[in-house]
């Protein structure tokens, strides 16, 4: 049986496996038919490969004379831009990913931490408030006869002793600054009553 | 840096010499025009140059520069074929006119007859022909620059024979005609 066009093109070109290479052969010897086509096809292979080409030596000439100049014009252009100095505040920073990645993190702890120690800082200040309440008593006037007190503390016992209401005028401290700090203690006392 | 640069003109200078040919004979045979083959080579041995990854061998850097002229010249190819379709409406408005200029031009250029046959190829069937014919590629490196199969390589180079072939015939009849 003849082998198709199409592997005799291949076996022109080399491409046939080695069992089939003798195989081929074979019917070459055989079979004029095949042969013929085969001479045919080969012929046509040699036609394209000793057709007469242009000559390249000008053209490689030219191409490499391009390319060098192309690179020695690159080259020098980015002298130039170098002995120009651009003034810092234009001139381009090459970060590596990891300085980067580095100097994000750094910022991050360093936002955190301020805004942390601020925290810190809210608590302090309500500490300072309670100081102040504890060290300044509160002046209060209660104007009974007969009745003086001091403090809240002696007030509050007098308010709970004696089953009366009364006007009760308090002074704070007139530098004093308030953050809200507990519980309204006085307030939650009066409301029980 | 400045040593690898150093090396790297070396070895496009030892290499150039060598791959310009080849790649300047499969861009003529793709394109059949020298200036735009010029070109092509120009732009993509600039490619080459300019390469920041080296390629561990030539003949990396050989179906390299082959896969660049190839998808180049399709663009070139797109154009032509333009080009072409204005002169076939062309011809069609002025048929006899046309024909005898034509006929001149064969007569005159018989020597170019096979570079005329291959740019008669429909393009896919030209590039697999001239990858085996004039860059000596075979059928797994041609399969593996298009990104087809070797039997699809097979199949394409043997229509691209049998086409060419058919017309060779034609334009031998057609000039012992004239």
């Amino acid at each position: 049986m003849c082998p198709k066009d199409e592997i005799i093109s291949a076996y022109v070109d080399g491409e046939v496996e080695t069992p089939w290479t003798e195989k081929l052969k074979a019917h070459f010897s055989e079979c004029a038919k095949c042969k013929a086509r085969l001479k045919e096809l080969q012929s046509m292979s040699q036609l394209l490969k000793h057709d007469k080409e242009p000559d390249f030596k000008p053209a490689l000439n030219r191409v490499y004379k391009r390319i060098y100049f192309h690179s020695s014009e690159k080259s020098l252009g980015s002298g130039r831009q170098q002995e120009k100095e651009l003034p810092f505040w234009k001139r381009r920073v090459h970060i590596p990913m990891p300085a980067a990645v580095m100097l994000s993190v750094v910022l991050f702890i360093l936002f955190a931490s301020f805004f942390f120690f601020m925290g810190q800082n809210n608590t302090q200040m309500a500490n300072k408030g309670q100081e102040l309440y504890n060290t300044q008593p509160i002046q209060v006037t209660v104007p009974i006869e007969g009745l003086e007190a001091k403090d809240l503390e002696v007030l509050l016992k007098l308010l709970n002793n004696k089953d009366f209401s009364q006007e009760v005028l308090m002074e704070l401290p007139e530098d004093s600054q308030f953050t809200v700090f507990g519980e309204p203690e006085f307030g939650d006392c009066a409301i029980d009553k | 840096m400045l040593k690898k640069t150093k090396d790297r003109e070396e070895r496009f200078n030892e290499e150039y010499p060598i791959l310009f040919p080849i790649i300047y004979r499969v861009s003529y045979r793709i394109t059949g025009d020298e200036a735009i083959s010029e070109d092509l080579c120009h732009e993509a041995f600039i490619k080459y140059y300019e390469r920041h990854e080296p390629l561990p061998d030539i003949n990396q850097a050989k179906y390299w520069l082959i896969r660049v002229v190839k998808n180049m010249s399709l663009n070139y190819e797109k154009k032509r074929m333009r080009e072409k379709n204005a002169v076939s409406k062309l011809e069609k408005i002025t048929p006899q006119y046309m024909e005898s200029t034509e006929k001149e031009v064969l007569k005159e250029e018989t020597k170019i007859v096979v570079q005329e046959a291959l740019d008669k190829l429909p393009y896919k069937l030209r590039v697999v022909l001239v990858f085996k014919e004039y860059a000596q590629l075979n059928y797994k490196e041609i399969g593996a620059i298009l990104g087809i199969s070797e039997g699809n390589v097979k199949v394409r180079i043997f229509r691209a024979r049998e086409r060419l072939e058919k017309i060779l015939k034609e334009e031998s009849a057609y000039v012992s005609e004239g």
